[in-house]
């Protein structure tokens, strides 16, 4: 069930009046029946998938929390010194790591055979090939399970924390698999806490007029970027970086930027519908995104951009990796060899390869992917390999600390970021080809230049000149009049953003301009959006995980 | 306290580390420098620090980073 549809909208309409019909000690129970319902659209037997996840982590949380449980009753009352409670600490925490070990080769296996079996005969194959062998892989067929990646790595996160006994492991399996199989988390995520979302989930929430208009302002601010921006943009976008060998000059310069458009206006759209839909029901899921695009840094980009994912990385990887023994053990080997700047740097190298490899495999099945997410990591080591020299920068020249400069980092971040991502669309040599092409090359590329007057003609009133340059990617006039219209609202939005709640401003308002605003987004959406009978509405990029 | 010193004189020399109360937000404890920090506690003190710990809180400064050794020595 797609988030964008009439099924969707009506399946919502219901639950929200049996939610609050209910009482407020039952609630959770038809959020528990309605995700079983929303999963189990994809086909039945899909909800097998969350069902083994949610009694695995259940069955291995819950032996580990009774062994946590044992042994400080053991301690109580054994009496036992400071040394002895440590050596016995080591014995309980190495029997605890075993089940968690377990709990996560299973559960990550699963996602890895559905996520990765192809990919890897794709490989294999390849490998076959070259060593002069014939024949052809006979590829898996499986469909992706709705959410695996998001629901994976959130009753992962659950159970390292109950092994680190940062809380008490749910005790009831029905109110674990709410948290694992939660519907709205499930398309796009967020990736939630347990010790955070149980408050919201398992809490009585009385009917709030208040909460259901918050929610549904946020759904049609959602719709806003994904029908009106996101479906606009993206395959006009698609048409250019698919074809890069028709496609040159300004045209990757469009499709670069187009494509990050549409990737923030999807994803963030995607995660305003969610949280507006959990508002609706009086749950607040943690934000995903915190204006990525005013970030100073790369660096920054990446802790107000999917936010939740990657605070999933950094603490469950990045940390874990870096403080581990094979990283103590790297580091005292580059110190004796290299230097104490080495032994400083190697475990965070370590780590954050680790981190980006991840990172990128989880985007997408492909070395494209790969490389993606070690440019972005190369990027990152040199940006704090030259920390210093910014530093030294700053207190050297004055208008590195102006508000202007401000504007002018967020700028050059956006187009770092722009850059970076044609590592994942463009074969690894092609993107320094399709740079090149940028800086370099002639208004529209030959073929286009050859078979333009056809192409344009294709596109009803694609006139004049920017209508005559974006005809051949399918784009008329009037498409890129919306786009520039919708894209300079979604920018002011977030400015006014940065300094107050807008929808929170907007509320305090007078109940006629609060309406009349509500209504003229709808009639935005509705009038330029881009759906109706015959369009698919193309399924949001995140749900692929 | 004057292991925790030694600690940070071998990795930021250079720093007032006993004074200063913004040693993350000023960027003298990078994350190079933070890893390895963490890393070396660990080893001295006998104790583990959650990921969810390391944050500027407790490692701006060095009472701060005392505090937090303190406090993960007692939940022992």
């Amino acid at each position: 069930m797609s988030l964008v549809s009439y099924e969707f909208a009506a399946f919502c309409i219901a639950l929200l009046v049996v939610y609050y019909l209910v009482p407020g000690r039952h609630q959770w129970l038809i959020l528990l029946a309605a995700s079983c319902l929303f999963y189990a659209c994809g086909g039945p037997v899909y909800l097998l998938y969350p069902l083994v996840t949610t009694v695995t982590t259940w069955f291995l949380a819950g032996r580990i929390g009774r062994i946590t449980e044992k042994s400080k009753a053991y301690i109580k009352e054994q009496n036992m010194d400071r040394e002895a409670k440590k050596a016995y600490n080591r014995q309980i925490k190495k029997r605890q790591r075993r089940l968690m070990v377990l709990g996560l080769v299973f559960n990550f296996g699963i996602l890895a055979v559905l996520k990765y079996t192809n990919f890897v005969l794709a490989n294999v194959e390849t490998l076959f090939h070259m060593a002069g062998m014939e024949g052809e892989m006979e590829y898996a067929d499986w469909l992706l399970p709705l959410g695996i990646s998001y629901y994976t790595f959130q009753s992962m996160g659950y159970l390292i924390d109950v092994y680190h006994r940062k809380y008490e492991p749910e005790r009831s399996p029905a109110r674990l698999a709410l948290f694992v199989s939660y519907f709205p988390q499930m398309t796009a995520g967020p990736i939630s806490r347990f010790d955070r979302l149980k408050e919201e989930l398992f809490s009585e929430h009385p009917f709030s007029a208040a909460q259901l208009k918050l929610g549904a302002e946020r759904i049609l601010w959602g719709y806003f970027k994904k029908l009106v921006i996101a479906d606009r943009i993206g395959p006009a976008a698609s048409v250019i970086t698919a074809s890069p060998e028709l496609y040159g000059g300004p045209y990757v310069l469009f499709g670069m930027v187009g494509h990050v458009v549409e990737l923030y206006a999807d994803f963030s759209g995607g995660i305003d519908i969610v949280l507006g839909v959990s508002q609706m029901f009086g749950i607040r899921l943690p934000e995903n995104f915190e204006r990525p695009f005013f970030s100073k840094n790369l660096a920054e980009f990446w802790r107000r951009w999917h936010m939740s994912l990657m605070q999933w990385f950094r603490e469950y990887i990045f940390y874990p990796v870096s403080t581990s023994h094979a990283s103590r053990r790297l580091s005292g080997f580059c110190g004796r060899v290299f230097g104490k700047g080495a032994a400083n740097r190697a475990p965070v190298y370590l780590a954050s390869v680790t981190v980006w490899l991840v990172t990128g495999i989880w985007h997408g099945a492909s070395w494209e992917f790969v490389l993606w997410g070690l440019a972005n990591c190369a990027v990152l080591l040199a940006s704090q390999e030259l920390s210093g020299v910014y530093r030294a920068c700053r207190k050297r020249f004055a208008f590195m600390n102006r508000p202007g400069y401000r504007y002018f980092e967020a700028v050059r971040t956006f187009f770092v970021f722009c850059i970076l991502q044609m590592f994942a669309y463009y074969p690894f040599p092609l993107v320094f080809v399709m740079m090149g092409s940028m800086l370099t090359g002639g208004l529209i590329g030959p073929a286009i230049a050859a078979d333009g007057a056809a192409a344009v003609g294709s596109v009803a009133g694609s006139g004049g000149f920017f209508g005559t340059l974006c005809g051949p990617i399918g784009l008329s006039t009037a498409d890129l009049a919306v786009l520039g219209f919708a894209c300079a609202l979604m920018l002011a939005v977030e400015i006014c953003g940065r300094s107050v709640n807008v929808r929170e401003k907007i509320g305090k308002k007078p109940v006629l301009i609060q309406y009349l605003l509500f209504f003229g987004l709808f009639l935005l959406v509705l009038t330029t959006g881009v759906y109706g009978y015959g369009y698919d509405v193309s399924q949001f990029i995140y749900n692929r995980f | 306290m004057e292991e925790l010193y030694e600690i940070l004189e071998d990795i930021i020399p250079d720093e007032d580390y006993r004074n200063s109360t913004t040693l993350v937000d000023d960027g003298a404890l990078t994350s190079f420098e933070l890893v390895r920090l963490v890393t070396q506690i660990c080893d001295t003190f006998d104790v583990e620090i959650p990921s969810e710990k390391i944050v500027p809180e407790y490692f701006n400064s060095a009472a701060g980073m005392y505090r937090l050794i303190e406090s993960l020595e007692g939940e022992e």
